[in-house]
């Protein structure tokens, strides 16, 4: 069922659409699901802007924008994580904190203004989350990086190789709970391999 | 495999990186003469031993880096920015 | 059947759970903890398999992974696993294994006859033998080897189960679960470090679950079963059982496999049947015991003749008697333990040879008491027996003159010293030094963070073992940055000294010779090794290559040392000057589907599908990967349409009409800042500076070699935003060559970009009757002069927000719509049903191939990396006035010189005739086979249903120069040549009036 918004919006088609149900894995100790209609904000500072931009989004937000690699501040609806070392990435979904699709667009557009490129990638990327007790082995299956709960926390995020594919994980809460995105063409390659990762745990 | 340490993201595993090249040559201006042309981009030492390259951490920030690497033992002595005027600074925890 | 050797009780084996399972055919009963090996032991078993060169019968020379022999196939069908170690294999219910490398059958087997013609055989066999002529290799002698020498068959169906790869960081790994690596956890987790403790077995514990010993006053299985309970409770450790750690790598990388599955018939649902670890630690602590090596005597391969530390394993860990009658033969101390310990299992020892003549005293008092024979000054210099060893001749260590004596047994336990597992400690990148003292190598100075501690440092006494362990564990998270004060090591039980004399190789009795084997798995002898000396393969490098010793599954883990201390002693030097092979991984065979993991079958490669794919899929496009991308090739109407078919009705409804097709795969590049211009303007050959707002520009790339790197669009939309597309196989390369520029040479430059490929679905509309489409659902004016050829503009498609280029591919009045790709499906839906009426149909890449070559559009196939914007007839576009990359070396000589291939237009002059790419340009003076003649090649074609007969590209020698010129096209593969007209490449509306129409 493809997803439905306000009514003078067209229709937004998930990439996952085929593989399309309310989760994709619902184990009892693990689950994948879409975080369907993304709205996925591209914030580029230009040279020398990168601290004026972070208090602009800060300001603009009402959150903490992240000057530090790897760290990912969020609020209820929206997450900013650290992407590139001029960028982040601005994450909420279409109707977080009420607001329409384009929004948070304009929102981050007003906002730095002249101190940085805004680039929407919200239909460019696909995100999943993954949680319950398993996800950290499921995790360990596709991604190199050290994720235990010593080094890896709620909060921080990764730009890393996740199933081969480059991805963007978050860690939001010591379930733990993963927010993974992918680019859009590999959604369905991408949920596949976590899928599969995950059968091992169909029984416990 | 290698473990590179991204000045930004900490150490990674070599597959998030492709290799980009002798980071020691000067690239010449526009008035270069056809020789230094030439030399920038076809003479190279092979050193055994310290050998100062570029690498982009491609499947992670997307920054050049520039790593100090011994060809004979893959000791790696250091990684650096390739930019100068990225902002930098550490991943809130060591990725090692 | 009853398990005749087992002991009455005794051993870690459950008896109250009995396994059944058959080998070769024949049904036998085992217990729950029984290896294989020890399952076939206790009823009897002692014939396993065939040798591999030889087909001698063999049987169990050791109790774990050095096991030379017991090979078996296990499972059946797709789950058939040849060369599996009978040692290594846990015993499971319904378990069934088969001989391998015998014909008809294991005891009679008729390539056994390759004893007889041994001297056939020997070393540099396939070198010497197999020279001439050429051809036999494949036809004749390729078969014969394949049949008679070789392990067992894979199988020939699918594997139906699943491997995966993990990945785990920790502080200190610990590689084994002996007594020394139990301490060596237990002494870093206390500290607090994030530990791993990886095993083969499933029972830790090493040689204190196989041997008579006690800790802390405690037998040293309860011992140790106590420590793993305590290591088991502690969260920040994890124990791996059957796991072996078989590789270590560059900067602390080491890789292990663990066998979830393969206790067990079949893979629970879901459970991967092995899985490769990769473990990231700070600190490494390898205590990976010790191996020992047997003594190399006459027959010393026939069956019942084992390790005599394996032979103690059997006895203790499984209560298993390997024999009723035995004899144990060595040169040092440890072996008496079996003698005594098979003793008190009830087995007759007949006696125990040692070849030393002063053998420690505590151990001949014990023998005494037991009125065990010691014979000393002794060794056995062949043994003697079919498909068991029936008996033994002993001969003295100076050789004798005289018959020897002539001991019968049914068991022959060997002990000629231990070697240390350096495997693991020379792979990562150290070298072992020669210990005088054991007569074997022990660790060297460490390269990375690792320590050997242990059996494998050499430390073979219990105390000492435990003692290292808990420093080295405790020394290993300190390294890593804990701190907290050092625990103290249990007491051990007395378990004696170990002393050694070298004994190589026994003498043979008087007047006799015999097979002496030195690698028992590839069946290389001494005088295998004899004769690579005398031939001058007298490095221990070139006598593994020719003789093959240490290169079977086993890579001579019990035969490595004895050979280099035979080759030391052809070449009159000490065994340290011959120096030791260098280990490789893995340190135990590993699955290939193992190192596969997930990525086989579907996930070999991700795929990337775009909004557009589903609808495709519906249609029946036949589809082609493009890199990773699949994309619609042609749309098939019927069942009996062909590509030509589909191609031809797509073109001329392109050409005549209107058609759209799904271009998302193209590389999108944003790019923003008061630079951007100026970086554009380095980036390209053409100029950049004076592009107006709302137009779009064509431009080349070139690579700073000076040849073409990549074409495409970009667009000005803003004061200081522009929208670059670049071809679908160079989005990424593209992307990553900014970021080179931008990051490493200009990075004073203000700018910012990033890949916005993914977020935009392209369709492009082409046709003379696009606009007329296009107008029903686009918002802004399309008439010629309110958006001409190169305009782009911000617009809705119905209530799709989207972006409009007017640019051609095709050749034909055409546009292309960008609108966000979730409504790509959409978006993509509505144009159809606008243009329902014109008759708009999808055009695949197929007709998007034939159109660019009639329109002379260069693309991959010409954009190989050997051409310049000259050669490619895209020079006028450049600047050289101006400073870009790669405008120096496209200027040097060379690249201007005469005698470049440049890309020039094909006609074939044979109607009906078809022109293939990679066909040869050639004069046609020259014949068919001197293709070294070429003058170029077709690099694409098609049949043009514009003109009505086969065109092509190539690229032709001074091309440019030639239009009008005739030449052949000639494929040899095929016996083709097709006589071509050369022309201009452009082909059709050479103007370029159809795309401002």
């Amino acid at each position: 069922m493809p997803d439905t918004q306000a009514k003078e919006f067209p229709v937004r088609v998930s990439p996952l659409l085929p593989i399309d149900r309310d989760a994709i894995v619902d184990y009892k100790n693990v689950r994948l699901q879409e975080r369907k209609c993304l709205n996925a904000i591209q914030v580029l500072a230009y040279a020398n802007k990168h601290a004026e931009t972070a208090s602009a989004i800060s300001k603009a937000l009402g959150i903490e924008c992240p000057v530090t690699p790897g760290i990912c501040s969020s609020n209820e609806h929206t997450q900013i994580a650290w992407s590139t070392p001029n960028s982040w990435m601005v994450i909420a979904s279409d109707d977080a904190a009420g607001r329409n699709p384009g929004e948070l667009l304009e929102t981050l557009q007003r906002a730095v203004g002249e101190l940085a490129a805004v680039v929407d990638q919200s239909h460019g990327r696909c995100g999943l989350r993954l949680s319950g007790p398993r996800a950290r082995e499921v995790m360990a299956k596709n991604t190199a990086i050290d994720l235990h709960p010593r080094v890896f926390k709620p909060g921080q995020c990764a730009s890393t190789s996740v199933a081969h594919m480059s991805a963007l994980v978050i860690q939001v809460d010591d379930q733990p709970t993963y927010d993974l995105f992918v680019a859009r063409s590999l959604a369905r390659s991408f949920a596949h391999a976590i899928e599969h990762s995950c059968h091992e745990f169909q029984d416990d | 495999m290698l473990r590179i340490e991204c000045p930004w993201c900490g150490v990674r595993n070599e597959d998030e990186f492709s290799y980009g090249g002798d980071a020691a040559v000067d690239r010449p201006s526009d008035e270069g003469s056809p020789d230094e042309w030439y030399d920038y981009v076809y003479t190279r030492n092979n050193s055994a031993g310290k050998h100062t390259e570029h690498w982009q951490h491609v499947n992670g920030c997307r920054a050049w880096v520039i790593v100090v690497r011994d060809t004979v033992t893959h000791k790696i002595y250091s990684t650096v920015p390739a930019s100068p005027n990225l902002p930098t600074g550490k991943a809130g925890v060591d990725q090692t | 059947m009853t398990q005749k050797f087992r002991t009455t009780d005794g051993g870690l084996i459950d008896r109250n759970r009995p396994i059944s399972f058959t080998f070769d055919g024949k049904s036998y009963q085992g217990y729950e903890g029984d290896t294989l090996a020890s399952a076939l032991l206790a009823n009897g078993v002692h014939l396993l398999g065939r040798s591999f060169k030889y087909h001698r019968p063999r049987g169990i020379l050791a109790a774990g992974s050095e096991e030379p022999n017991a090979m078996v196939e296990l499972r059946t069908g797709a789950r058939k696993e040849p060369n599996t170690r009978a040692t290594t294999i846990e015993l499971f219910d319904g378990l069934v294994a088969k001989s391998q490398n015998c014909w008809p059958s294991l005891s009679f087997d008729i390539m056994a006859i390759n004893n007889l013609f041994s001297p056939l055989l020997s070393a540099g066999f396939y070198y010497k033998t197999f020279m001439w002529p050429v051809s036999f290799w494949t036809n004749v002698y390729e078969h014969i080897i394949r049949r008679a020498a070789g392990l067992g068959t894979a199988p020939t169906e699918a594997d139906p189960d699943h491997y995966e790869q993990c990945h785990e960081h920790c502080d200190v790994l610990v590689v084994g679960a002996g007594p020394a690596g139990l301490m060596a956890a237990q002494a870093a987790a206390d500290k607090g470090a994030r530990v791993i403790i990886a095993d083969e077995h499933v029972l830790l514990g090493g040689s204190l679950n196989s041997e008579d010993l006690t800790v802390s006053g405690k037998p040293g299985n309860d011992w140790a079963a106590a420590q793993v309970a305590k290591l088991s409770a502690m969260d920040n450790v994890h124990i791996f059982t059957r796991t072996t750690v078989f590789g270590y790598y560059d900067h602390n990388t080491v890789a292990a496999i663990e066998k979830v599955s393969d206790h067990v018939a079949v893979p629970a649902p879901g459970k991967p049947r092995q899985r490769m670890w990769i473990f990231y630690p700070k600190q490494v602590v390898i205590a990976a015991g010790a191996t020992e090596r047997p003594l190399i005597f006459g027959n010393n391969d026939i069956p019942g003749i084992m390790l005599a530390a394996a032979v103690r394993t059997y006895t203790n860990q499984y209560g298993v008697k390997p024999g009723s009658r035995a004899i144990v033969v060595t040169n040092n101390s440890d072996a008496y333990r079996t003698a005594i310990d098979l003793h008190g299992a009830g087995v007759t020892v007949v006696a125990v040879v040692d070849s030393r003549t002063h053998p420690d005293a505590p151990l001949a008092a014990e023998l005494a008491s037991l009125s065990i024979e010691l014979i000393t000054g002794k060794t056995v210099g062949a043994a003697g027996g079919g498909q068991r060893v029936a008996y033994a001749l002993l001969v003295s260590t100076q050789g004798d003159t005289e018959e020897p004596q002539r001991i019968d047994c049914d068991l022959i336990a060997s002990s000629g010293g231990w070697n240390p597992n350096l495997h693991l400690h020379s792979q990562s990148g150290a070298k072992p030094v020669y210990n005088e003292a054991i007569f074997s190598f022990v660790p060297g100075q460490s390269r990375q963070a690792e320590v050997c501690v242990g059996a494998a440092n050499g430390s073979f006494g219990l105390q000492e073992c435990l003692d290292q362990g808990l420093a080295a564990g405790a020394e290993a998270a300190k390294l890593a940055g804990f701190k907290g004060k050092n625990k103290k090591p249990p007491k051990a039980g007395d378990d004696g000294d170990y002393s050694i004399e070298a004994l190589w190789i026994s003498p043979t009795p008087y007047n006799k010779s015999y097979k002496q084997f030195v690698d028992q798995q590839n069946d290389v002898k001494v005088s295998d090794v004899n004769l690579a000396a005398q031939e001058g393969y007298d490095s221990v490098e070139l006598l593994k290559r020719y003789t093959t010793q240490g290169m079977a599954t086993d890579q001579g883990k019990t035969s490595n040392v004895n050979a280099l201390a035979i080759l030391a002693g052809q070449r009159g030097e000490p065994i340290p000057d011959v120096g030791i092979t260098t280990f490789r991984p893995p340190y135990v065979p590993v699955a290939m589907g193992v190192f596969a993991g997930h990525t086989v079958g579907h996930e070999f490669m991700p795929v990337r599908h775009t909004a557009i794919h589903d609808w495709n899929k519906k249609q029946g496009a036949v589809f082609i990967e493009a890199g990773l991308w699949l994309r619609a090739r042609y749309y098939p109407q019927s069942p009996s349409d062909t590509m030509t078919d589909c191609y031809i009705r797509e073109t001329n409804n392109t050409r005549n009409n209107v058609a759209m097709i799904d271009v998302s795969t193209l590389g999108k590049i944003d790019i923003q800042g008061p630079d951007a211009a100026e970086f554009l303007n380095r980036l390209y050959i053409n100029n950049w500076l004076k592009l107006p707002i709302g137009k779009v520009r064509y431009g080349v790339m070139l690579r700073e070699d000076g040849m073409v790197f990549d074409d495409g669009t970009t667009s000005r939309l803003g004061e200081n935003h522009y929208f670059m597309t670049t071809t679908t196989a160079n989005a990424a390369p593209v992307l990553s060559h900014m970021e080179y520029y931008h990051q490493t040479v200009w990075p004073d430059l203000d700018v910012v970009f990033c890949s916005v490929t993914e977020q935009w679905t392209g369709i492009a509309v082409a046709g003379p009757n696009s606009r007329k489409l296009l107008k029903k659902v686009i918002d802004i004016d399309l008439d010629n002069a309110a958006f001409p050829f190169m305009a782009v503009g911000e617009c809705h498609m119905n209530k799709i927000p989207a972006r409009l280029f007017r640019i051609s591919f095709s050749g034909e009045l055409a546009y292309e719509v960008n609108v966000p790709a979730d409504y790509g499906e959409q978006a993509w839906l509505e144009l159809l049903e606008a243009g329902k009426e014109m008759g708009v149909a999808p055009y695949g890449t197929e007709p998007l191939g034939t159109m660019r070559i009639e329109k002379g559009h260069v693309a991959g196939s010409e954009l190989d990396g050997r051409t310049t914007a000259l050669d490619l007839g895209l020079e006028g576009l450049s600047n050289r006035s101006k400073h870009f990359i790669g405008k120096h070396n496209s200027a040097r000589p060379a690249m201007l010189a005469e005698g470049r291939l440049q890309v020039v237009g094909l006609k074939s002059l044979e109607p009906g005739r078809n022109l293939r790419v990679g066909a040869h340009l050639v004069d046609d003076k020259v014949t068919l086979e001197s293709v070294s003649q070429s003058q170029g090649h077709v690099s694409a074609t098609t049949f043009s249903p514009s003109l009505g007969c086969s065109i092509a590209l190539g690229l032709l020698k001074d091309g440019t120069a030639r239009h009008g010129e005739q030449i052949d096209a000639v494929f040899p593969l095929d016996d083709e040549k097709i006589r071509v007209e050369i022309c201009h490449p452009v082909f059709i509306d050479p103007k370029g009036e159809l795309v401002r129409a």
